[in-house]
């Protein structure tokens, strides 16, 4: 499903933040990224989410080779993959289900066909009640919970989410790693998630890669270690 | 909500989002299309006045008296084979008179008493030119003649004032390009900081998957609303204001010489130019912005 050969990303101003990336992330799997604040967590999602290009090697996602999509067919592209960022990003002057409804409406699904997704949406994320509400009337875990379900109302083969528990209170963490697990199972979604936070980790053990200074220092299975792929080895 | 309405719904949003900016760049295109307005009328003017005017620019040549009938013809054969001439209509001094005293109407009645003997008036040539321009060449040459006693043209005057339009239409054009220019970087930066207002949007826009045309088109609309706003003024200035000015004037600019363009369809052809312009400078100005400050982003 994603696929990472020999990625190496170098930002304008001369920061490698990646370097020599090789990584194979399966169907339905659910995959946390962990590492120290720099270490290049962030970039790895945005060259997944065609954001960035890879100064090197390729970045493949569903058969796409995304680095090399043309500037055109991006948006295209990020209709299949569903996006959560840590600050909740939602329209203020829209309701929850409006908000949810605008990811379908750009996509010029039918009405009819786009509000009955909405209220599915809705009902997965266990907002319905909320479904008029204004965000600056909801929870930062319902407002996360909102944008986690306008990010799968397209029906994305892949949910990349960069630290979408970052505000919130361990309890509240905990219902959104909840919920991410119900998506990965019902709806078969592969789920990438950038997290700071060990007690999740810990908590709900799955496949946990380790990023350092741009580099991969151990990709584990859920709680085993499997693989150490020492910096030093690539220079 | 429907894909045609909602650009036009939002980009009037974003109009009235930043009421203080986009009423300047409206007021620009107001003011920029007004002198527009004004080049036109007066181009179109100049175009009608000059045609009259041609139509009326002749040379008059009196004939020395001693010329007899034959050489007459003999003269008016080599007037009428010069290059530019059109046409050469012989007038004798009967029917010159008659002219006179017609052209001076009931005061023209006293000069009656020079009909026959008496005429001091002398045989003519009536000669039309195919361009005022050449007229000064062709009455020196005609002039130069042997048997001629003078040579008169009219539209002199004429010529003189239809150059003076010329130059003030000219230096209309240089303003009309400079508030053009004007127009057209009020309207980015209307839309530049409706863009900015709505950055947090856009990139929500972008990471769900929205379109460049999607993200774009409320903001080209936007530009084309303050276009068409900005033309509406100017387009009544140049049907009342052209209407109220023609019939004030009688319908010539200060003699019969100078006819003045009929008020319809004229300011309905005026019209449809404003407001195209107008919608025009809206969509350029708006769609620099736009790909300029969306093109940053992937
Ligand atoms: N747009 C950019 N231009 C230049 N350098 C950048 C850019 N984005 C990130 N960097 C640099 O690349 C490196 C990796 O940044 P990145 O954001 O991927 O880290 P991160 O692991 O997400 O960190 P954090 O945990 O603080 O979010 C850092 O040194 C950072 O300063
Ligand atoms: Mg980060």
């Amino acid at each position: 499903m994603i696929k990472l050969s020999n990625v190496s990303k170098t930002y304008k101003n001369g920061v490698n933040a990646l370097y020599n990336i090789n990584l194979f992330i399966d169907q339905s799997e659910f995959v946390y990224i962990i590492g120290p604040t720099g270490s290049g967590k962030s970039t790895l999602i945005r060259l997944l989410d065609a954001e960035e290009k890879p100064t090197k090697g390729n970045v493949e996602v569903a058969g796409i080779n995304v680095g090399l999509l043309r500037h055109g067919k991006v948006p295209y592209y990020r209709r299949h993959i569903g996006v959560v960022f840590q600050d909740f990003k939602l329209l203020e002057r829209k309701t929850v289900f409006e908000n949810v409804l605008y990811a379908l409406e750009i996509t010029h699904m039918k009405p009819l066909d786009a509000r009955q997704r909405v209220r599915e949406v809705l009902q997965l994320v266990d907002l319905s009640e909320k479904s008029s509400h204004y965000p600056d009337q909801l929870s930062g875990g319902q407002q996360q919970r909102a944008v986690i379900a306008r990010a799968i109302a397209n029906k994305p083969q892949i949910l990349i989410a960069d630290e979408p528990t970052g505000n919130l209170d361990p309890k509240k963490s905990g219902e959104i790693i909840k919920l991410l697990e119900k998506i990965n199972q019902e709806e078969k979604t592969t789920i990438l998630m950038v997290t700071h936070d060990i007690g999740i980790v810990n908590q709900f053990k799955k496949r946990t890669i380790a990023l350092e200074a741009g580099h991969i220092v151990a990709d584990m299975a859920e709680g085993g270690y499997i693989q150490h792929e020492s910096h030093h080895s690539a220079v | 909500m429907n894909r045609i309405i909602r650009p036009f719904k939002e980009g009037f949003v974003g109009l009235i989002r930043h009421l203080a900016m986009s009423f300047s760049s409206i007021m620009a295109v107001m003011i920029t299309l007004t002198i527009v307005s004004l080049f036109v009328m007066l181009t179109v003017n100049i175009q009608e006045i000059t045609q009259s005017i041609e139509a009326k620019v002749q040379i008059h040549v009196q004939i020395k008296n001693e010329v007899g009938l034959p050489d007459i013809g003999e003269l008016e054969r080599s007037i009428r084979a010069m290059e530019g001439v059109v046409e050469v209509v012989y007038s004798d001094k009967d029917k010159e008179l008659n002219q006179f005293i017609e052209a001076y109407g009931e005061e023209g009645k006293i000069f009656e008493m020079y009909r026959g003997e008496k005429n001091p008036l002398r045989n003519a040539f009536i000669i039309e030119v195919q361009d005022a321009k050449n007229i000064d060449a062709i009455s020196k040459r005609v002039e130069g003649m042997d048997g001629i006693e003078s040579v008169n043209y009219g539209g002199v005057n004429a010529i003189k004032l239809v150059d003076i339009l010329n130059s003030i239409r000219d230096s209309g054009f240089i303003l009309v390009g400079f508030l053009g220019f004007l127009a057209l970087f009020l309207i980015a930066n209307t839309i530049k900081m409706s863009i900015h207002s709505r950055m947090h949007e856009i990139s929500i826009m972008r990471t769900i998957g929205a379109t460049n045309g999607f993200i774009r088109a409320p903001f080209v609309i936007e530009g084309i609303l303050i276009g068409f706003f900005g033309a509406i003024v100017p387009v009544l200035i140049s049907i009342f204001g052209y209407r109220y000015l023609y019939d004030a004037m009688g319908g010539i600019l200060l003699s019969n010489l100078f006819i003045l363009r009929p008020v319809f369809p004229f300011v309905y052809y005026l019209s449809y130019l404003l407001v195209l312009l107008g919608i025009s400078v809206g969509l350029f100005g708006s769609y620099l912005s736009v790909t300029r400050y969306l093109r940053v982003y992937r």
